[in-house]
């Protein structure tokens, strides 16, 4: 078996399915499947019985996706390490805002928090993490006012894609990009691709030296 | 046990006895039941817990309640964050960070609002120029933890107080 591309649909719980495979009953949360062997073409897997989720769960929510993108531009101090972000800009679409200040507010915190998590943010797992219970804000350091460009953000919030689109959540959205900007900046500065998180000043200023 | 004696939003409390251990973020919350002190990190982190202290020379600097102790606060002056609004009327930052929407959860609201009263009332007495005035406001707030997270609302509150006031507040003609 070489390959296998699987299709699923969640309506607050997932799709599910059986197929016949290897002379049993493969059972999985998924609702179509297809299998590849060696180099040959994918085959799809009839399933046998499938199960979605009942559209009464609708009535939980409904969600829509927001998009948003950032730039940001930063200055990395050769001797230090020291990170600053310089000037940055963020971008985002989410339906009708309806209170379009806390959305604003939404988006400025959803930065901080995503500059929290690129750069400061260490939570190693198990016994030596913070699920010790004896981290505290010394330890686990987030954004301050001093890590973000407090004058330099720009937030552009777009209109509705159209007149009658509904308000869609954007709480998330607003902290992912700010991740992936700030390290393709870093990978532009210093020509060096970090894979994991945080990317500490220590980390930096290793790659610099 | 210590006698303690303070005076609060100008008005004089005590003489009571508070255990030595009692922290002063215990004595205005559990004792006196203003709440309007919050109490976060307990560890002198994020100033959610921070009050106003009024020094005899007429400085006044900001300082956390969560790991000092009551009785350290004995003979001094102390403002909190109900003390701010005068006579039912909120005081311009607090309208400011109103109109701004710069709280969310609203948990370390009281202690940017006192540092930035202390800043306004620094620079009301030592104004700094335009060009230095970002810089003096985010170094201000810098000790203040939000991580809902209002870091520029705040800072744009503050310096809407600061420029509407700014023969007040700036060095002039510059
Ligand atoms: S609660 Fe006092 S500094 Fe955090
Ligand atoms: S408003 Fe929630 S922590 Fe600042």
């Amino acid at each position: 078996m070489t390959g296998a591309v699987a299709h699923s649909f969640s309506r607050w719980e997932w799709s599910r399915a059986r197929f016949p495979l290897f002379g049993e009953q493969y059972r999985a949360e998924i609702d179509a499947l297809a299998l590849r062997r060696g180099n040959g073409k994918f085959e799809r897997i009839n399933r046998v019985r499938v199960k979605f989720p009942p559209t009464d769960n609708n009535r939980i929510g409904t969600s829509y996706t927001s998009m948003c993108g950032t730039l940001v531009r930063i200055e990395i101090e050769r001797a230090t390490g020291t990170l600053r972000i310089a000037k940055a800009y963020s971008v985002f679409e989410c339906g009708k805002a309806l209170v379009p200040e806390v959305v604003m507010g939404q988006a400025q915190g959803g930065f901080a928090m995503g500059v929290g998590y690129a750069l400061l943010e260490t939570l190693p797992p198990f016994e030596g993490g913070p699920g010790n219970g004896q981290w505290n804000l010394g330890q686990y350091l987030v954004a301050r006012g001093s890590d973000l460009p407090l004058h330099d953000l720009e937030i552009e919030m777009l209109p509705p894609l159209t007149p009658d689109e509904p308000p869609k959540g954007m709480a998330e959205v607003v902290m992912v990009p700010v991740v992936p900007a700030i390290l393709n900046a870093i990978f532009d500065a210093t020509g060096r691709r970090f894979q994991s998180l945080p990317v500490t000043t220590s980390l930096l200023k290793g790659v610099l030296a | 046990m210590t006698k303690l004696s303070l005076t609060i939003n100008g008005r004089a409390y005590g003489p009571v006895e508070v255990r030595d251990e009692l922290s002063m973020n215990d004595f205005l919350r559990e004792y006196l039941g203003m709440t309007g002190t919050k109490f976060g990190c307990g560890a002198a982190q994020c100033l959610s817990c921070a009050v106003i202290v009024d020094d005899p020379d007429g400085t006044s600097c900001t300082s956390p309640t969560c790991i000092a102790s009551a009785a350290s606060f004995d003979g001094k002056t102390i403002r909190t964050v109900e003390g701010l609004a005068r006579d039912g009327e909120l005081s311009e930052l607090q309208k400011a960070f109103i109109r701004h929407f710069a709280f969310q959860c609203g948990y370390c609201t009281a202690g940017f609002l006192n540092e930035g009263q202390v800043l306004l009332e620094r620079l009301a007495k030592a104004p700094v120029k335009r060009a230095d005035l970002e810089s003096t406001i985010a170094e201000a707030l810098d000790g203040h933890i939000c991580r809902c997270t209002g870091y520029v609302k705040y800072h744009e509150a503050v310096r809407d107080v600061i420029l509407a006031d700014s023969r007040r507040y700036l060095v002039a003609n510059q």
